[in-house]
């Protein structure tokens, strides 16, 4: 826990008080207030289903010089196992 | 006059007329009325009929501008002829006749007409969502959805919440759904994760010395998406409070919602004050710890009057351990073959082997009760009378059966519940039903990893405090931690939050920490 949680883990030694929450999703409420039977139409540029953004191209490739300023290499999947990419 | 507008193309009304203004927007519709030229003209606000006479130098202009370009039109405001008015519009009383016509810009063939609501494929709708946006229905949408932020805010405002923002670039969470990483620049093989939920800071707010949390949050979890759930991203109204009892919490949620449906929408609330159902009645009772409660039809366990039972399939499960649910629907004896049959199909989609039922019927109101259906012939009288009194069942009602498996038999016959209640028309959408699930065991068994993992939070507090987690066997322990459904969709999950380091040394070591 103490390396999984450091933050919390230090946090609790030094007097917390006793609390609780909560975290109602506002998408949902939004959906049930407009009666509406999917979550898509309550937002205004949602991802489709395959999580993809096809109005801005997201998820895409990016430049080989950003790639490598963050020391990345990719390694594709087998033929036909990645999905398509939108841009 | 401001070079694009003097009006909204909501605001005109008959009190009007005589003026002279300047509106600017999209053309919604055109028509050609022998010779008169008749733009509905729209922007954010509203709709107004403007009329383009033939003997203007622009007369051409307007005949050639397709729909959805943007125009500015100069004119004056005219009271429509009483045979012309239109009571559904705003504007319906009145027009405005063109004196300068400018086109600001063109639009090309559209994809989809935005004028009307047809359906169009979502792929379609998306890629060209500045466009879908324009339809009526998804404007008045997104303006919903800005007045649930507004009266969001407001509301906990005024109860002396306040209002945080907490870091998007953050630390890879170890429990909890699949992460979006970040690769850092500056520290190779290192990474940024989006939050999945502020959950730890708004902890540490609290241990800061805040008192009330909220912040609308934006959450991003890798996870597929369903018809209640987009995949990637989405917001929360997230909150956490100190010194607070669960009670407390419950109290200032539910002010929240119904304040949020009562302003926002035309639903009725069915209680205020929510339900609160334990998580194990819930899940006996409905077949799911998100139930829909707008409807009945709970499940009634009825093992015990199946032990000496010759239905083979009720008599082996109830010998092997397993159980006998059934559901009683009202009225639905006098429904055609059809319905029985539809519904089991149902049942077999989900992995059912059938679905028994018995229908109870009398010739006569009250004349005796018969019962029929492909089972009845292996009941005894006894196990009958025991049935129809434990279902307290009447003529025209009948009886759904599912048996097998405990927890396998809640979740198939809480399916056919949602079924039957979809399928007789049970379900009043005029209604919010809320309710709060409580009681949540604290941990569960991974029958894959032979081991017990937490069943949510892990920081949640333990109902009995040390001495539970001490004394109890840990699957029987529950825990402060709780869910708000309403009409079957979950809204949240939430908890009192353990505060006690050596309550949560000892809770890890169960879950097998070290």
């Amino acid at each position: 826990m103490r390396s999984k949680f450091p933050a919390l883990w230090n946090a609790f030694h030094f007097g917390a008080p006793p609390h609780g929450g909560i975290a109602p999703g506002f998408d949902r409420i939004v959906m049930l207030l407009a009666d509406e039977p999917n979550i898509r139409e309550v937002i205004a540029f949602p991802l489709n289903q395959r999580a993809q953004d096809l109005m801005m191209g997201a998820p895409s490739k990016v430049s080989p010089k950003q790639l490598e300023e963050l020391h990345l290499q990719i390694k594709y999947p087998p033929q036909g196992e990645g999905k398509e990419s939108t841009g | 006059m401001h070079p694009y507008r003097s009006h909204t193309c909501g605001a005109l009304r008959s009190q009007d007329v005589g003026k002279e203004v300047r509106l600017s927007g999209w053309v919604h519709r055109k028509r050609d009325h022998g010779g008169v030229i008749f733009i509905d003209l729209r922007d954010h606000y509203g709709i107004t009929q403007v009329v383009i006479n033939p003997d203007r130098e622009f007369f051409s202009e307007g005949e050639r501008v397709r729909v959805e370009s943007v125009v500015t039109v100069t004119g004056s405001v005219v009271a429509r002829t009483p045979d012309t008015v239109n009571p559904s519009m705003d504007t319906g009383e009145i027009e405005l006749v063109a004196e300068a016509f400018s086109i600001e810009s063109f639009c090309d063939q559209m994809p989809f007409p935005v004028n009307q609501d047809l359906e169009y494929p979502e792929d379609l709708r998306l890629r060209y969502r500045f466009l879908d946006l324009r339809r009526e229905q998804m404007h008045r949408n997104i303006l919903l959805r800005s007045k649930t932020a507004q009266l969001t805010r407001q509301h906990l405002t005024e109860r002396g919440f306040i209002e945080y923002h907490t870091p998007i670039l953050t630390s890879s969470s170890p429990e909890g759904a699949r992460d979006y990483l970040v690769p850092s620049r500056l520290y190779p093989g290192n990474f940024y994760a989006l939050p999945q939920a502020p959950q730890q800071f708004k902890q540490l707010l609290m241990i800061g010395g805040f008192d009330k949390y909220f912040q609308i949050s934006p959450c991003f979890r890798d996870e597929d998406s369903r018809a209640d759930r987009s995949p990637g991203e989405f917001y929360q109204i997230d909150m956490e409070m100190s010194f607070i009892k669960q009670d407390d919490l419950f109290h200032e949620l539910e002010m929240l919602m119904v304040r949020l449906f009562k302003e926002l929408s035309n639903k009725t609330i069915v209680a205020e004050t929510f339900p609160r159902i334990p998580y194990r009645e819930a899940m006996e009772k409905y077949g799911s710890d998100k139930p829909d409660i707008r409807f009945g039809l709970e499940m009634v366990e009825c093992t015990d009057l199946f032990d000496e039972c010759e239905l083979k399939v009720f008599r082996n499960q109830v010998d092997s351990g397993g159980v006998v649910k059934v559901i009683k629907v009202e009225g639905a004896a006098a429904q055609p073959r059809k319905f029985f049959d539809d519904a089991e199909a149902f049942a077999k989609s989900e992995g059912a082997k059938g679905l028994a039922w018995i229908a109870l019927r009398s010739d006569t109101p009250e004349g005796p009760v018969e019962l029929r259906g492909p089972i009845v012939k292996f009941l005894s009288e006894t196990e009958k009378q025991a049935l129809v009194q434990r279902m307290d069942a009447k003529a025209g009602d009948c009886l759904f059966f599912g048996a097998g498996n405990r927890t396998e038999t809640n979740a198939l016959l809480g399916k056919v519940r949602i079924y039957l209640g979809n399928a007789l028309n049970l379900i009043d959408k005029s209604l919010a039903a809320f309710c709060w699930i409580v009681d949540f065991p604290m941990f569960e068994w991974n029958e894959e990893e032979k081991k017990i993992d937490f069943s949510h939070n892990p920081f949640s507090m333990p109902q009995g405090g040390l001495e539970a987690l001490e004394t109890q066997d840990p699957l029987d322990v529950l825990a402060f931690q709780y869910d708000i459904v309403c009409n079957g969709i979950e809204l949240s999950s939430g908890a009192i939050r353990n505060h006690q380091i050596d309550i949560m040394l000892r809770a890890f070591q169960i879950a097998g920490y070290d």
